[in-house]
Parts: structure tokens; C-alpha cells; sequence
């Protein structure tokens, strides 16, 4: 099981929680099988099968984009971080 | 330039820093700072900038002060209410520091001036409060080569990132376009306390001040990200887009829809 942080943006599709463990193959079937539970989470993310332009993925601190995109391998205590833009101040 | 004596005093506690010494405090009195917003975020930047002996900081912000921002906003009290808020600040920081200038500027950065306001600094450390005028503080600085120390914050969440223009990445390498009007909600919308624009303002100024006298600085292609409400920072690690609209080969103008535009609060 990996665990999924979420940015405050998103956690309405977790209860409000920051932090859910998560379970997947890659990342978009951890994306998905997050959907299935929370339907509409993840086309907050993904548009016509990429990441979105203001959105980051961060497995294990490192872009998602730098490695093998929505097909990067998840492990077994993988830590994903979800990053859409903020821009409170 | 040399320190006078009153200013080897004012300074001294961070004078014997193993790392800092006169030659770093003479080169923040040098240096030119532009602050992009005088709210929550600007508050703190502004202030520790000020007490720092940064010589020269500019604030833009075209708001007046409103009741709402005094849960955050500490160089204002209910007697500022309605009176521009950069008028009150550079007040305050010039009693704070008589050493240093402190020069308001009353206007509203949008894409079309952001080029030309955005020129000759030395940083310019961003605390507004919006993506329109976010990505035209980015895209300004990329050209005029000024490095950009950038943070936000949303509810009990924070993110502060340090940008060296053309040798780490931009806000749009790491955010290429703006999320839609709705998505992320502001400040007004989602809420925040006074402690997290606090503690993010001031690991902006932090970097602003180490970068400025010469030190390294830690949030070079990297962000932090904090969430106090479970006490996690984390850091990851973002890289520079060649093909970024900004900070590549070739600048392509991109001013983000008004529409998701929120005033200063
Ligand atoms: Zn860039």
C-alpha cells in the first residue's frame, strides 16, 4: 500500500483527510481505483489521458513528468503527493 | 558601501553569524527589493526585509486597508481602514528602520505593466494573491532575469519556491497554465489564519535575504510544501521546462483570464 497526500484543493474527494493509503499497480490505476470510491477525483487530474498542466505528481518528491508519467510504477510504501497551483496570499 | 556604527549595532545579532558578516550586510543595503503585495504574505516579507537592512524595498499594491484583513495583516489597525494600504506600510517599516527606503507604489500589476514595473531589481519577492497577476509577476521576472521568491498559501496549507530565471525553474515550468475559474479556491472562499501567511512570508524573506547577501539558498528547483494542519513539510523536486513560455529559448506572452481573479484581501 502507498500512501496518497492530498492538496487542500482536492480533499474534498478524501473526507477531508490529507493523507489515504492507496493501492495500484501505476499511478493512473491508483488514480483510477481512487475514482471508483470518489467519482469525479480524477478528472481533476487527468485530460485526455495526461497529467493536467496545473496539476503536479510527485512520487517519492520527484515529478512524475521526469519519470514514466500516469504509467510510473507504484511500490509498496510509495509516497504520491498531489499538486494542483495556489495562489493564496 | 560601509555600515555605520548605529547600523554594526542594529545588526550585530545576525552579524555574528558564522556565515554573515559586513560584506553580506553591505550588500542587502545595496540591494533593490520589490515586494508584489502589501497583504498576508506581504506583511511578513515586508517586515523582516525591513528589519533585515534590505536598503531599498518598493511595495506595489493598489488595496486599501479593510477591517477583513486585520486577522492577518499586522502592519494595520482599525484606525488604517480604507487608506492604501502601501501608503501605511512603508510608513510603519521606515519607523521600524529609518536606515532603509522604503517607497510605496499604488497600482495594480497586470500583464500589460508588470514588464516595465518589474525592472531593475535585485528580487522581487511575490505576495499577491491571485494567479492573473502571479503569472505576470512570473513571466516579467523571467524576462527581466529577476530572481522571483514565490509563496502561497490556502487554508492550512503553504508553498514557498525560490527562482533563479534561465538556471532553475519558474512558477510556469512547474505550472504551465492557471487551473480554471472554481477550481482552487481562494482565501476569501476557503479561508486562512494569521500564523501561515506569517510562517510562509517568512521563508520567502529568508530565501530573498540569504540569496541577496550572497548565501545559498535551499528552494532552488525545489518546493516546499507545508501543511500545518498535520505538521508535514515536505520538499519536492521540480526541474525547467525548455520548452517553458517563460524561461525557455523563446518568451510567448500568456497573461492568464482575469476571470479567476480575486482582489488583494
Ligand atoms: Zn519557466
Amino acid at each position: 500500500m502507498a500512501t496518497m497526500r492530498l492538496s487542500t484543493p482536492l480533499r474534498k474527494y478524501s473526507g477531508g483527510k490529507p493523507e489515504v493509503t492507496v493501492e495500484g499497480e501505476t499511478l493512473l490505476e491508483v488514480l483510477e481505483k481512487f475514482d471508483s470510491k470518489h467519482p469525479g477525483f480524477a478528472e481533476k487530474i487527468i485530460e485526455n489521458g495526461e497529467i493536467k498542466r496545473f496539476v503536479n505528481v510527485f512520487v517519492n518528491n520527484i515529478d512524475v513528468r521526469t519519470k514514466d508519467g500516469l504509467n510510473t510504477k507504484i511500490e509498496e510504501n510509495d509516497t504520491i503527493s498531489i499538486l494542483p497551483a495556489v495562489s493564496g496570499g | 558601501m560601509t555600515l555605520s556604527l548605529d547600523e554594526i549595532k542594529r545588526y550585530s545579532r545576525q552579524l555574528v553569524l558564522p556565515d554573515f558578516g559586513s560584506r553580506q550586510q553591505a550588500r542587502l543595503k545595496n540591494a533593490k527589493v520589490m515586494v508584489t503585495g502589501a497583504g498576508g504574505l506581504g506583511c511578513p516579507i515586508s517586515v523582516y526585509l525591513t528589519l533585515s537592512g534590505v536598503g531599498r524595498i518598493d511595495i506595489v499594491d493598489m488595496d486599501e486597508v479593510d477591517l477583513t484583513n486585520l486577522n492577518r495583516q499586522f502592519l494595520y489597525g482599525p484606525d488604517d481602514v480604507g487608506k492604501p494600504k502601501v501608503k501605511i506600510a512603508a510608513r510603519r517599516l521606515t519607523e521600524i528602520n529609518p536606515e532603509i527606503e522604503v517607497n510605496p507604489i499604488v497600482e495594480k500589476i497586470t500583464y500589460d505593466n508588470a514588464f516595465d514595473l518589474i525592472k531593475g531589481y535585485d528580487a522581487v519577492v511575490d505576495g499577491t494573491d491571485n494567479f492573473p497577476v502571479r503569472y505576470a509577476v512570473n513571466d516579467a521576472c523571467a524576462v527581466n532575469r529577476t530572481p522571483l521568491f514565490h509563496g502561497a498559501v490556502l487554508m492550512y496549507e503553504g508553498r514557498a519556491m525560490s527562482i533563479i530565471p534561465k538556471e532553475t525553474a519558474c512558477f510556469r515550468c512547474v505550472f504551465p497554465d492557471a487551473p480554471p475559474a472554481g477550481m482552487v479556491p481562494t482565501c476569501r472562499e476557503a479561508g486562512v489564519v494569521g500564523s501561515m501567511t506569517g510562517i510562509i512570508g517568512s521563508i520567502q524573506a529568508l530565501e530573498a535575504v540569504r540569496y541577496l547577501a550572497g548565501l545559498d539558498i535551499g528552494l532552488k528547483d525545489r518546493i516546499l510544501i507545508l501543511n500545518t494542519d498535520t505538521m508535514t513539510f515536505d520538499k519536492v523536486n521540480v526541474k525547467r521546462r525548455e520548452d517553458c513560455s517563460a524561461c525557455g529559448d523563446v518568451f510567448i506572452k500568456k497573461p492568464v483570464d482575469e476571470v479567476c481573479e480575486v482582489r488583494s484581501q
